[in-house]
C-alpha cells in the first residue's frame, strides 16, 4: 500500500488539491474576458472554470506513471486506482462544502467542475491515453470559452460555465466522474500505462 | 527532418488551427477594411488562439525529448539546435495559420506601408516567446503537467490582461484587437513591449535548458523573465486604452480651396465631394453670420481650430453632410470624464440648430437630439438672428468646458 501511495504521488495530489482550493477561494471570482467566436464579443468567464484543471492534470499524471513492480501485485491496483479517483473527487466536494460554509458559495461550482474534469480526464486517459486524456478537459474548457455565446448555449455541452443551480451541469459532472471512476477501476493505471507505451512505439 | 514532421502532432493540429483562426477573424471587431494597418492588426490578434496551441505543441515536443532522456545522453547537438529542430513542425503550423490569417484580412486589398510589417514581426515574436518558453517547460516538467499548463497559461496571459488596470498591461501581450482607426498608427511602444517580453521569455528558456544547478537555474530563469517583464512594462507604461498614436500629417492628401480639405490618402476618392459639401455648409452658415474653420482635416491633435472629420471611402452625400455638421459641434472636453459636465444638456440642441441652418436637407436623425432639443430649437428659431447667434455662442462655449452651464430657453438646469 505504501508503495502504491508513493507510485500514485499521494503528496502531489494532496498539494494540487490544496493549491486548487486556495486559488479557487482567492481568485475563483476573477473574470477572464474571453473572446467569443459565437457572440462576436468578449465573454467574462470566471477563473474558477479553469482552476480545476490543476487537479485533473495532476491526477492523470499520478495514474499514468505505473511502476513495473505493480504488474506482479497480488492486490487489484485497478480498483485502488478507481477508488483514488473517487477519493479525489470526494475531497474536492468536501473542500467545496467547507468553503461554501465559510461564505464562498461559488466554491461549489469549482467543486462540481473538479469532479467533472477529473472524470472526463481519467476516462479519456483510459480510452485514449494519458496525454490526450489530460488535454480533453483543457480543450473542452477553451472551446466552451471560445464558442459560448453567453445567451443561447447548450447547457449539456457548456456545463462548466453553468451556474450552480443548473441540474444539467450537475448531471454532466457526476456522469463524467462516475465514468472516470468505473473506467479506471475496470482497466486501471496498468492499462493506461500499456496504452501509453503502445502510443510511444 | 521528415521524421520530426511524422512524429509531431503539429501536422494533425495545423488544419484545426487554421480553422479556428478563420472563425476567430470572422468574428473580429474589424477596423476599416481599406486600411492595411488595421487589417494586419486584426489578423495579428489571432495570436489569442494560435499562441496557446503553439505553446501546447512546443511543450509536447519538449516533453517528448525529456521522456526520451536526451539530456542524459552524451550531447551530439547543443540545446539550441535541439530546440530549433524540435520546434520546426510547430513553427510551420504557426506560420501557416498566421499567414492564412493575414491573407484573409488582406483580401479586401487595403493600403499597405512597409512600416506596417512591424505587426507581422510582433505576432511572430509573440508566438516564438510562447513556444520557446513552453518547450523549456516541457523539457523540465512532466508532459501531463507541462502541456495543459502551457495551453491554459498562454491563453490566460493573452486574454486576461484586458480586464486588468492599469490599462497598459494589455499592450504587453501582442493582442491588438483595438488597433487601428484610419487616423491612428500603431504606437512603437505597443509593438516593442511584446517583443521585449518575448525576448525575456526566450532568455529564461535558455537558462532553464542550460546545465546549471537546478536551484540556480530556476532562480536565474525567473529573474530573466521578471527582467523582460519589467523592461516591457517600462516601455508600455505610457500607453492608454488603445495601442495607438495619431497618424502623421504626411499621409494627408490636400486640396486647396474654400475650405482647404485634407483627407487620408485612402479617402482621396471622396475629397471633391467633401470639399463641395463643406463649401456649401460654409456658405449657408456665413449667410447667417457664422464662420466655419478654414481647414477640413482628418488629422488629430495638431491643428487647433480645424474642422476635424472622419470619413469613409464609401460615404454618401448625406453621410458627408452629417459628418461635417457633427464635426462643427465640439467633442467632449477631457474634464467631462472626471467631473460633472453641465454642457452635455446643450449637445443635441446645438447639433440640431446647426443642421437646420446649414444642411441641404435636415437629416431625420441627429445624434443626441431629443424631443426636448427639438422644442428648444423651435423656441430659438423664433428669436431674432443676433439673439440666435448669441444663443449659439453661449452654448458652444458651455460645450467646451465643465464649469460653464449652457443657456437654454426651454430647459431649466
Amino acid at each position: 500500500m505504501t508503495l502504491w501511495l508513493r507510485a500514485r504521488r499521494a503528496w502531489l495530489l494532496a498539494g494540487a488539491l490544496l493549491l486548487q482550493f486556495t486559488l479557487s477561494c482567492l481568485l475563483g471570482g476573477v473574470l477572464v474576458p474571453s473572446p467569443s467566436l459565437a457572440a462576436h464579443a468578449t465573454l467574462d468567464i470566471p477563473l474558477r472554470v479553469f482552476l480545476p484543471l490543476i487537479l485533473s492534470c495532476a491526477l492523470v499524471h499520478a495514474l499514468s506513471d505505473v511502476i513495473q513492480l505493480e504488474r506482479g501485485a497480488t492486490r487489484n491496483t485497478a480498483v485502488a486506482d478507481g477508488l483514488l479517483v473517487a477519493a479525489v473527487a470526494a475531497s474536492a466536494v468536501l473542500l467545496g462544502l467547507v468553503a461554501a460554509a465559510l461564505g464562498s458559495g461559488d466554491a461549489l461550482v469549482a467543486a462540481r467542475n473538479t469532479i467533472g474534469y477529473v472524470g472526463f480526464a481519467t476516462a479519456g486517459a483510459v480510452v485514449l491515453g494519458p496525454p490526450i486524456g489530460a488535454m480533453l478537459p483543457v480543450a473542452h474548457v477553451i472551446l466552451v470559452a471560445l464558442l459560448d455565446s453567453g445567451r443561447t448555449h447548450i447547457a449539456l455541452l457548456a456545463w462548466p460555465v453553468e451556474p450552480l443551480s443548473s441540474g444539467v451541469a450537475a448531471l454532466a459532472a457526476v456522469s463524467f466522474c462516475a465514468t472516470g471512476v468505473l473506467a479506471t477501476a475496470r482497466l486501471g493505471g496498468v492499462q493506461i500505462s500499456a496504452l501509453d507505451a503502445r502510443g510511444r512505439r | 527532418m521528415s521524421f520530426d514532421f511524422r512524429r509531431s502532432p503539429a501536422i494533425v493540429l495545423a488544419p484545426p488551427m487554421v480553422l479556428v483562426t478563420f472563425f476567430f477573424l470572422s468574428g473580429a471587431a474589424g477596423g476599416p477594411a481599406y486600411y492595411g494597418l488595421s487589417q494586419l492588426a486584426q489578423a495579428a490578434s489571432a495570436v489569442a488562439v494560435i499562441a496557446p496551441i503553439c505553446a501546447g505543441l512546443a511543450a509536447w515536443e519538449g516533453a517528448r525529448l525529456r521522456r526520451g532522456g536526451v539530456a542524459r545522453l552524451a550531447p551530439a547537438r547543443c540545446e539550441g539546435r535541439l530546440l530549433l529542430r524540435a520546434l520546426v513542425p510547430t513553427s510551420v503550423a504557426a506560420a501557416v495559420a498566421l499567414t492564412f490569417g493575414f491573407g484573409v484580412m488582406l483580401l479586401s486589398g487595403p493600403s499597405l506601408r512597409a512600416s506596417d510589417s512591424v505587426v507581422v514581426l510582433m505576432a511572430a515574436g509573440v508566438l516564438a516567446g510562447h513556444a520557446v518558453l513552453a518547450y523549456a517547460a516541457g523539457r523540465r516538467l512532466p508532459a501531463l503537467m507541462a502541456v495543459p499548463g502551457a495551453v491554459v497559461l498562454s491563453w490566460l496571459w493573452i486574454v486576461y490582461p484586458i480586464a486588468v488596470s492599469p490599462l497598459w498591461v494589455r499592450h504587453m501581450t501582442g493582442y491588438l484587437s483595438t488597433c487601428c482607426d484610419a487616423s491612428d498608427r500603431l504606437a512603437p511602444a505597443a509593438a516593442l513591449a511584446p517583443l521585449l517580453l518575448s525576448a525575456g521569455a526566450i532568455l529564461a528558456s535558455a537558462i532553464l535548458l542550460s546545465s546549471v544547478a537546478p536551484a540556480i537555474r530556476r532562480l536565474a530563469a525567473a529573474l530573466a523573465l521578471a527582467a523582460g517583464f519589467a523592461v516591457a512594462a517600462l516601455v508600455a507604461s505610457g500607453l492608454g486604452v488603445a495601442p495607438t498614436v495619431a497618424r502623421g500629417t504626411a499621409d494627408l492628401v490636400c486640396r486647396d480651396g474654400t475650405p482647404r480639405v485634407c483627407l487620408w490618402t485612402e479617402h482621396r476618392g471622396v475629397l471633391p465631394r467633401v470639399q463641395a459639401t463643406a463649401s456649401a455648409i460654409g456658405s449657408r452658415l456665413r449667410a447667417h453670420g457664422l464662420t466655419t474653420p478654414p481647414v477640413v482635416t482628418e488629422a488629430r491633435g495638431r491643428h487647433s481650430g480645424a474642422w476635424r472629420v472622419g470619413v469613409t471611402p464609401t460615404a454618401s452625400e448625406l453621410d458627408i453632410e452629417r459628418i461635417l455638421l457633427q464635426a462643427l459641434v465640439p467633442s467632449l472636453p477631457a474634464c467631462a470624464r472626471l467631473h460633472a459636465y453641465p454642457g452635455y444638456a446643450a449637445f443635441g440642441a446645438v447639433a440640431l440648430w446647426l443642421a437646420e441652418l446649414a444642411a441641404h436637407d435636415v437629416p431625420p436623425y441627429i445624434e443626441g437630439a431629443t424631443p426636448e432639443d427639438r422644442r428648444e430649437v423651435a423656441a430659438v428659431g423664433k428669436l431674432a438672428p443676433p439673439a440666435q447667434r448669441a444663443w449659439y455662442s453661449e452654448n458652444l462655449a458651455a460645450l467646451q468646458t465643465c464649469e460653464r452651464p449652457p443657456q437654454l430657453l426651454t430647459v431649466k438646469l
